[in-house]
């Protein structure tokens, strides 16, 4: 059925006759007629052009770039100046307050951590086991994008047991993701239950000393922030990666 | 280093990305009385009002045309007096994005021009395309502002 229409709109525009000059003037509302090589040539054609040895797959090759370009010189539609100016005139009202932190969840514990570290929050996935390596925070290690990275466990390395690795409890969530983090040149990755996002939240100036029972904030907790209602620690960075490195050593 | 690409009619011209504040969409502008060829108006950016210059006016004596790729590309001007304020040039085809070195561009007569896979790129050098009378309205234009 697809392939039918595609034959029937290729061979409808090989019959139509090239726009006459004098029609010059309105044909530049539309965009120009594109030469759709990809259709006929590339990866979506016969696949026969010469540029594939290069490029592998059309969306590689610069034509094809071009080509997408080419939808930018179309006249904007009717309105389109006026409602730029509009929202471009207003003045931002909402300025962020506060530090930029992704806030996630590790077992029952809320924990935030700066965005300066972040690099990439994935999808979970199998984590390859280390020989002799069985218990401690290291987890083993994970595939990102085709590069190993040491796992490692926050939740083992701040004494949160509860819930850890546990099913999540939202339900239609899918089970945890991975956190990506680098600091001083070393990438890790960490499973967590959930990931809310990155939040700003304003920290105290001064941290009160947590209480004794708190083992989260005395690992590596920077202050304690309410939340929608949730208490969440937010970590310190140079805590929390100097703890890491020592349990990893 | 990185650098915005755009056209001036058929010449492409780069312009270095950390003096940008925003690339933004053609909007209504509305005409300054009594200014210099080569300008286009002015709009309101988020409450303050900003003096719009066209450089296919500037340079070609033509208004630039009013396309999708045809963006007003705020930038931070250096204006008479100290600190920076800012600034919109209208510019055809600002849809592409280049890492250059700022070596890579050798000096061809009056302009600073680097070879590219695409053709000649040339720096664009706002100083030098700004005309006396230009420079008047600019400075009139940000010390009213201050009043």
């Amino acid at each position: 059925m697809l392939a039918d229409f595609k034959t029937r709109r290729r061979s409808e525009a090989a019959v139509t006759a090239p726009p006459a000059p004098s029609t010059q003037a309105v044909a530049l509302d539309a965009p120009r007629p594109m030469v759709d090589c990809w259709q006929h040539i590339g990866v979506w054609g016969n696949g026969s052009c010469v540029e594939l040895k290069t490029h592998l797959h059309c969306r590689n090759c610069p034509t094809y770039a071009a080509a997408a370009m080419r939808f930018l010189d179309a006249r904007p539609p009717a309105g389109y100046r006026r409602e730029w100016t509009e929202h471009l005139a207003e003045t931002t009202t909402t300025v962020a307050a506060g530090t930029a932190l992704l806030v996630f969840r590790i077992g029952d514990e809320w924990l935030a951590l700066g965005i300066g570290v972040m690099e990439e929050v994935g999808e979970s996935r199998p984590i390859h086991s280390l020989p002799h390596r069985r218990e401690g925070v290291l987890l083993g290690v994970v595939n990102v994008r085709g590069e190993l990275l040491a796992c490692v466990s926050v939740g083992r390395l701040l004494g949160i047991d509860r819930g850890v690795g546990r099913g999540s409890a939202l339900p239609d969530k899918s089970s945890g993701r991975l956190l990506v983090v680098r600091h001083a040149g070393e990438r890790y990755a960490f499973p967590v239950t959930e990931v809310r996002g990155v939040q700003h939240l304003v920290l105290p100036d001064a941290a009160p000393a947590p209480a004794p029972d708190d083992q989260v904030m005395g690992a590596a907790g920077r202050g304690r922030v309410e939340w929608r209602g949730r208490s969440v620690c937010c970590l310190d960075e140079a805590k929390l990666f100097a703890t890491l490195n020592r349990s990893l050593a | 280093m990185l650098f915005l690409v755009f056209q001036v009619g058929a010449d492409r011209y780069a312009l270095e990305a950390v003096r940008i504040i925003e690339v933004l969409a053609m909007v209504e502008l509305q005409k300054i009385a009594g200014a210099p060829v080569g300008t286009a108006g002015e709009f309101v950016y988020r409450g303050e009002s900003v003096p719009v210059l066209d450089l296919c006016l500037l340079t070609l004596g033509r208004s630039s045309n009013l396309r999708l790729s045809t963006r007003i590309i705020l930038l931070r001007h250096e204006a008479q007096g100290g600190g920076q304020k800012p600034l919109g040039l209208i510019a055809e085809h600002a849809t592409e994005l280049v890492t250059k070195g700022l070596g890579e561009f050798t000096s061809v007569g009056d302009a600073l021009v680097a070879s590219d896979p695409r053709g000649r790129l040339r720096l664009l050098q706002l100083d030098k395309l700004l005309s006396p009378e230009l420079r008047d309205l600019l400075a009139v234009y940000y010390f009213t502002q201050t009043l």
